[in-house]
């Protein structure tokens, strides 16, 4: 088996700005990465451009996802892929009830027809899974959620859609001590039973706990300015970033 | 060429960038609409529904005879006003479609128009008398029009009186095409406990100018309106809803959804008007438009006219706009960028589909958006 997700001096912009500055990162299948980094580092703007968002341009550098250069490709390819981000902000949707919402992207993403009564149950399932309302199925996307529950709906789309490699920008942020514990047991369900692939975006250890993390990145200032084991995420929630920010100025 | 103003908005103080009314070429009306009826019978429960089609058998009356007096037919008043009554009125040959329900009688009839070429006018008189559930479809498909329907204008009038406890529910669908204009009016004056609801889908259409006037005029009668459109290119929607609130305790419901996309241009008149003594009332709009593109000309002109004050009236309104952001979330979850416009403008029709909750509705509307 080749590479899975490989980056190499990835540089991008944003209206004129540098962002990241020859970012390189690898993550074969399976594993589990983190990506540390303080508030503005360009975490997020990562986790998009991998995705494929039009808003960075990239300036430099290679994507490359299970062997083919996906540089310049669209998002919808790149998701049809297996790539799969989920938001930090989760953007609202009227019109659109969750439900048909997934069915969409499901026979999007297959190519196939889903027979309802199948969609359904399996949907039901995961939204147990998730401890959410039933209700919650035929309420337009995001409309009028809690953030909480914004993230909740995020996880609900990686459980169903079934990704090979999820990056979730700050899944965790913004939920309460039950909804994290709710959350990383589908987090779990992704990387154990589905066997997929992370690029976890957190600040957060907790959210940790339950999976198996196989390397950690930390960003600062769109650079990559370490990397190591789990025990950097350890080393970093006791002594913060501050001898990385150190390294910079010098 | 005459032209004359109509699709006022009510309450003549308001006055302002041209929303208050359209104005239009005047023209005469040269022949009736051509189309069929027919009388949809449930039979007995498990053998399904057998149709029976009344058109030349005399079964439906349609001629110069209303089945309505003078006076109910004035009575049912007009959304699009008297320029356009006195058109449809000086077309001597107009005929008019009786249909009527009896005292405790279910009937579902369905109308379908295709071919149109000319002037030509459909006058209904729909009446649903005491305890009677009555539902008419009307079916406006330039689609399926075997000739070209070029410079073709059609006058429509609906006439609606609900007795007391009756229920009557009135579905039109216009799929538009090369049809010029569409006057559509419809007037309903109801009873006590009587319930209306009119449903109406506009999928394209070059102009349309339609509106309904319902005169909650029985204690305790209500009406509820579900209509969602998708107009573009060099497209014209007017619509004109009123709800006038007269009895105790009516209710009116006004849903409009739609979806414009480049060159459309749309105008919504909505009007809740509680004359005084109709305490307890409540009248609702609500409005959701989707902007497909930067292009397009979105008006609305909500209404709340208060001659009383034991009463609830409220306005909402939500314009969707689809830009990077929201784009790029979708495309991420392999939605490609044709099918999410698709996806979220049909939404909107499925909607109002779902409240129509009919099948012949659902695939004619349906086949129509397949084509696109
Ligand atoms: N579209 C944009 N245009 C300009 N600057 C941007 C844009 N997106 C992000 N930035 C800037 O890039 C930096 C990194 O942002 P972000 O990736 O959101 O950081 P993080 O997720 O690590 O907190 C910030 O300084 C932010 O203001
Ligand atoms: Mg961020």
């Amino acid at each position: 088996m080749s590479e899975f997700l490989k980056i190499i001096d990835l540089t991008a912009r944003a209206e004129e700005k540098e962002l990241l500055h020859q970012v390189s990162l690898e993550i074969q299948e399976g594993e589990t990465h983190v990506l540390l980094g303080p508030n503005g580092a360009g975490k997020s703007t990562l986790g998009y451009t991998i995705m494929g968002s039009p808003e960075y341009e990239v300036t430099g550098g290679k994507i490359y996802f299970q062997g083919d250069d996906i540089t310049e490709e669209g998002a919808d390819k790149r998701a049809k892929r297996g790539i799969f981000l989920s938001f930090q902000n989760p953007i609202e949707i009227p019109g659109i009830t969750v439900s048909n919402f997934l069915r969409t992207a499901l026979e999007q993403l297959t190519g196939e027809r889903i027979k309802l009564f199948d969609f359904k149950k399996r949907l039901k399932n995961v939204m147990d899974t998730l401890q959410m309302d039933q209700s919650y199925a035929d309420r337009d996307l995001n409309v009028g959620f809690s953030g909480g529950e914004k993230k909740k709906a995020e996880i609900l789309q990686l459980l169903m859609l079934n990704p090979r490699l999820a990056i979730l920008d700050e899944t965790d942020s913004g939920l309460d001590v039950d909804a994290v514990k709710t959350v990383s047991k589908g987090i779990e369900e992704f990387q154990k039973k589905q066997g997929g692939s992370l690029l976890i975006i957190t600040h957060n250890a907790k959210i940790l706990e339950a999976l198996k993390v196989d390397k950690t990145h930390v960003l600062v200032d769109g650079r990559i300015v370490a990397e190591g084991g789990p025990e950097l995420v350890e080393d970093v929630g006791q002594n913060g970033f501050e001898k990385y920010l150190d390294k910079e100025s010098y | 060429m005459e032209r004359i103003k109509i699709n006022h908005l009510p309450g003549q103080t308001w006055n302002r960038l041209g929303m208050n009314d359209i104005e239009i070429e005047k023209y005469s009306f040269e022949k009736n609409l051509e189309g069929k009826i027919r009388e949809e019978k449930e039979e007995l429960p498990g053998q399904g529904i057998a149709y029976c089609d009344k058109d030349k058998q005399g079964g439906l009356q349609r001629g110069t005879e209303s089945s309505f007096d003078r006076e109910e037919k004035s009575d049912c008043g007009s959304a699009l006003g008297d320029a356009f009554v006195e058109l449809l009125e000086e077309t001597h040959m107009a005929q008019v479609v009786s249909l009527v329900a009896e005292a405790g009688e279910q009937k579902t009839y369905r109308m379908e128009f295709g071919k149109t070429e000319g002037a030509a006018c459909g006058k209904f008189d729909l009446l649903a008398k005491q305890n009677c559930e009555m539902t008419v479809f009307q079916y406006f498909d330039d689609r399926t029009a075997a000739e070209q329907t070029k410079d073709a204008r059609s006058g429509i009038r609906n006439r609606i009186r609900a007795e007391k406890g009756a229920y009557i529910k009135l579905v039109q669908v216009f799929l538009g095409g090369e049809r010029e204009e569409i006057l559509n009016d419809i007037g309903a004056v109801l009873e006590e406990n009587a319930e209306l609801e009119v449903d109406q889908i506009f999928l394209g259409g070059k102009k349309t100018v339609s509106g309904v006037l319902a005169q909650l005029r029985g204690r305790k009668s209500s009406f509820t309106s579900n209509i969602a459109y998708d107009i573009g290119q060099d497209e014209r929607l007017d619509l004109n809803l009123i709800a006038k609130h007269i009895g105790k305790k009516t209710e009116a419901q006004m849903d409009v959804k739609g979806v414009l996309r480049e060159g459309a241009h749309k105008l919504l008149r909505a009007t809740v008007d509680f004359i005084p003594g109709c305490s307890g009332s409540v009248g609702k709009e609500n409005e959701e438009v989707l902007l497909m593109d930067e292009e397009v000309v979105n008006q609305t002109v909500p209404l709340i006219l208060c001659g009383e004050e034991d009463v609830e009236g409220a306005h909402g309104a939500s314009i969707g706009r689809i830009n990077e952001e929201y784009l790029f979330y979708l495309k991420s979850r392999g939605i490609p960028e044709k099918q999410i416009y698709e996806m979220l403008a049909n939404a909107r029709i499925e909607t109002v589909l779902g409240k129509i909750d009919d099948g012949e509705t659902r695939e004619r509307v349906m086949a129509a958006l397949v084509e696109g």
